[in-house]
């Protein structure tokens, strides 16, 4: 019962989070200079047109009432008709969200999978040989920028062997697996450095506690120590930060999607700012706050299942 | 304290091996993906490829289209009359023939005979008539090429009449603009433009076959299209590729075929190695830099000159286009219709550029804000070089990076001192630019947004629109140019080709003057 309440709180407490990001994002958008109008007309823009057509999009209303108008269509589900697409903007969102999920999930799958194993040798081996490679060749690849690490994968992995696709979604579970493996791999790089030194910390700090000593005294097998004692108590630190860190990925997804041709909502982000395109950049930001808001609800519930000394207080 | 209990390595290395194998997994050898659910005979050797930066946004003729959207339509429609690859003649499409009558003011089309669109259904005048007279409803963004046409008719099952309200010479090349792409009314009148943005059935050589937005379009050649014999391509698929970079390397990988927006950089890498064929196309494209006239310095015809004689044109298209341009001697595009090649370049000489500048009202120079557009690296580099061209005459730029629509933004409303521009043709007929550039009685454009207003230049374009004489059109023509070398309103730099790489194994792909891909014998080997 108890974590049905705390679940229950969170939501709640959701709720002016979301609200704030709505007022922050219409206004932002609309503070920056440019008109979307003009960004339609193009070359047949005169003043005529445009007023009819300002009108028409209901942007020559006072600022206020177009925010009210859009919080409104927002409560009821309804994010708005997109000025540049001319199509609703859940459909705008909808046609690109499967790209950008993918994304997101295949990295933070990449990523465990390179943590992991590579945490555990480096505690193990700590301060050793092994351990300092990890860490530097970690450390740089968390400090390269993610479009060239992308340009680098392919030239190697694309161009030299011809192992994946340069760019694109791909077609079908296995193609987009294909597909998107670089682009997951250039995220899940930088992200790995960080889970990396978190788990090879923690894994280290509880090496040090007297119940692992305790553990091998009363004669258990390492197995065992390894995976009931040390991990069991490594991992509820990482979890927390692996859940901070997927909502910085979600922004990482912006650049990626560009260099690797991957027509998800990051792209379509880019340009609908530069359009001008308020209806989407509202529907989106929303979209990823949202996301964000969950990805830390569940990140709490999950370390409250790992760690029995957290409650769901 | 260490800890030391056990060999990690076993217990290590065994998620490590799997996460191989899992990973290897994933490895097939074939890298291009064929996207054979709409399309099972689809495959890299009958597809052509087609990579650039702009997304699609509507495949309706009469919307408000831009290139990405213009460059698919073409091989989707079919018009009356079509550009020769050469960019320059009219040569037919649906109509076989076509008169004039009525002092100019009357043209009959005849219609090829048995056309069908890609849903099976006739081509009928009915329906030429139709889409060319919603193209040229005032709400339809390309309108203004039709403004002087009074009304289009279908006097029978074969014919279409265009009546004008005056003389207009350019109405061949209006009637080839994609805008006048014809589809069947049946089909939009069930549809509604929308329907028609999404999933429109023309009767070109390509059929809309399915668009993933965001990622690509393909189309599936039409075998009934009247001149379907030579397009060997069986599919040709865009693909939106936005990083410069990663569309080289898809190129040079033979994942596409077509490069479409080649840095001017990486010509003679790509040329050394090899790894794809360079393509350099003529083309219609101009760079200039543009100013509000409007404003005393600019209003004053000796900063203006000045300011052309410091420009050094031969030296920006070696530094921005690494040699593969010309200085422009004209605002019109070298090479298209009426062009005068016997106007000189501007000279770049400092002391006659200071003399100007002493003539004027001032002498001690002025500071202006340059709006530059951002992302876009060959307006940044030609306006620092700008910026210290224009030092000596003690004129101080401040540069100041703008998005493109913010930049659009404030040159319709007056509210810049200067910015970069650039024009590509979409007619051949020279119509189209002058008017858009020295007409300041066309609200749409007040002579390229410099608000210059020159009543010789005005009477003259409007002169050469409405006599069928071509050799007094160009006479008309050839002395705007003159008067605009002379006044300098503002300032044509360079002619710009279009440059392609093309995937080793494609042959016979090009682009024409207007920029439209030619996909006529394009074939892979």
């Amino acid at each position: 019962m108890g974590g049905y309440s705390f679940v229950g709180r969170r939501l709640i407490q959701a709720i002016p989070v979301l609200f704030g990001i709505t007022l922050v994002s219409f206004f932002l958008i609309h503070l920056i200079p440019g008109d979307p109008v003009a960004a339609i007309l193009g070359n047949h823009y005169n003043a005529q047109t445009a007023a009819a057509l300002r009108h028409s999009l209901g942007l020559d209303r006072p600022i206020w009432d177009q925010y009210l108008i859009f919080l409104g269509h927002v409560v009821h589900g309804n994010l708005g008709q997109s000025i540049y697409y001319e199509q609703p903007v859940s459909q705008v969102i909808g046609d690109r969200i499967a790209p950008t999920a993918w994304l997101v999930v295949y990295s933070s799958v990449l990523a465990a999978v390179i943590s992991f194993p590579l945490a555990l040798v480096s505690a193990l081996r700590h301060d050793g040989v092994i351990d300092q490679v990890i860490r530097a060749v970690f450390v740089v690849a968390f400090a390269m920028p993610a479009f060239w690490v992308g340009i680098v994968l392919i030239l190697f992995l694309s161009i030299d062997v011809k192992i994946f696709p340069v760019s694109g979604y791909g077609n079908g579970f296995a193609g987009h697996l294909q597909a998107l493996f670089l682009p997951s791999l250039t995220i899940a790089l930088a992200f790995s450095a960080v889970l990396i030194r978190s788990l090879r910390n923690g894994i280290l700090e509880v090496m040090s506690e007297d119940y692992i000593r305790t553990a091998r005294a009363k004669g258990l097998g390492t197995r065992l120590i390894l995976l009931r004692h040390m991990l069991r108590n490594a991992v509820p630190p990482t979890i927390t930060i692996f859940g901070v860190n997927i909502a910085f990925l979600l922004g990482s997804t912006v650049v990626i999607e560009n260099v690797f041709a991957v027509g998800g909502i990051g792209q379509l982000l880019v340009s609908a700012i530069l359009q001008r395109d308020y209806e989407v950049v509202q529907g989106i930001t929303l979209l990823l706050a949202v996301a964000v808001v969950a990805i830390n609800l569940l990140t709490d519930i999950v370390h409250v299942l790992l760690d029995p000394r957290v409650s769901y207080g | 304290m260490n800890y030391h209990p056990f060999n990690p390595w076993r217990r290590v290395l065994v998620p490590v091996s799997l996460a191989a194998v899992v990973l290897s997994g994933f490895v097939v050898a074939a890298p291009h993906v064929a996207r054979g659910a709409t399309a099972p005979a689809q495959s890299s050797k009958n597809t052509l490829t087609i990579g650039w930066s702009i997304e699609t946004k509507t495949l309706d003729p009469a919307g408000n289209s831009q290139n990405p959207d213009i460059w698919v339509q073409v091989n989707i429609f079919d018009k009356l009359v079509q550009v020769a690859p050469n960019g320059t003649n009219i040569v037919p499409d649906l109509a076989t023939t076509w008169s004039m009558s009525n002092r100019g003011k009357v043209y009959t089309f005849h219609l090829r005979k048995g056309i069908k669109f890609q849903n099976g259904a006739p081509v009928t005048a009915k329906d030429v008539a139709f889409c060319i007279n919603r193209a040229r409803k005032p709400a339809a963004a390309w309108s203004w090429t039709l403004t002087a046409v009074k009304n289009v008719t279908a006097p029978n099952s074969r014919t279409v009449r265009i009546t004008l309200k005056h003389p207009w010479a350019p109405l061949l090349s209006d009637v080839s603009l994609f805008d006048t792409g014809v589809y069947p009314e049946a089909y939009f009148k069930k549809v509604g433009a929308s329907g028609m943005a999404t999933h429109p059935i023309g009767s070109g050589p390509y059929k809309f076959v399915t668009w993933k937005r965001g990622q690509y379009i393909l189309l599936q050649k039409d075998p009934h299209y009247w001149n379907a014999a030579k397009y060997p391509m069986q599919y040709v698929e865009y693909e939106l590729i936005p990083n410069d970079n990663t569309r080289l390397l898809q190129t040079e990988a033979g994942q596409l075929d077509v490069d479409n927006v080649l840095p001017w950089s990486d010509i003679a890498s790509v040329t050394r190695s090899g790894k794809a064929q360079v393509q350099i196309n003529r083309s219609t494209e101009t760079m200039y830099i543009t100013a509000l006239d409007t404003l005393p310095q600019f209003k004053d015809v000796h900063v203006r000159q000045a300011i052309n004689h410091a420009i050094d044109r031969a030296a920006l298209v070696r530094a921005i286009l690494f040699g593969h341009g010309t200085p422009a001697n004209s605002f019109m595009p070298k090479g298209a219709l009426d062009y005068d090649p016997n106007i000189p370049v501007p000279s770049y000489n400092m002391t006659l550029a200071k003399k100007d500048m002493s003539e004027s009202k001032y002498k001690h120079g002025f500071t202006i804000t340059m709006e530059v557009p951002s992302g876009d690296s060959v307006s940044n580099s030609i306006d620092v070089i700008l910026k210290s061209e224009l030092k000596p005459l003690g004129i101080t730029l401040n540069l100041r990076q703008e998005d493109q629509t913010t930049l659009f933004n404030n040159q319709q409303k007056a509210k810049y001192h200067l910015t970069n521009n650039l024009w590509t043709n979409d007619i051949p007929d020279p119509d189209e630019l002058v008017s858009f550039a020295v007409d300041y009685n066309l609200p749409a454009s007040r002579s390229f947004f410099t608000w210059y207003d020159n009543p010789t230049l005005s009477r003259l374009s409007s002169e050469a629109e409405q006599t069928n004489s071509a050799s007094r059109r160009q006479h008309d023509y050839y002395e705007i140019q003159t008067i605009f070398m002379q006044q300098i309103p503002f300032w044509p730099l360079f002619y710009v080709p279009f440059a392609n790489a093309v995937a080793n194994g494609v042959h016979g792909f090009s682009e024409n003057p207007l920029g439209y891909f030619n996909l006529q014998g394009v074939h892979k080997s």
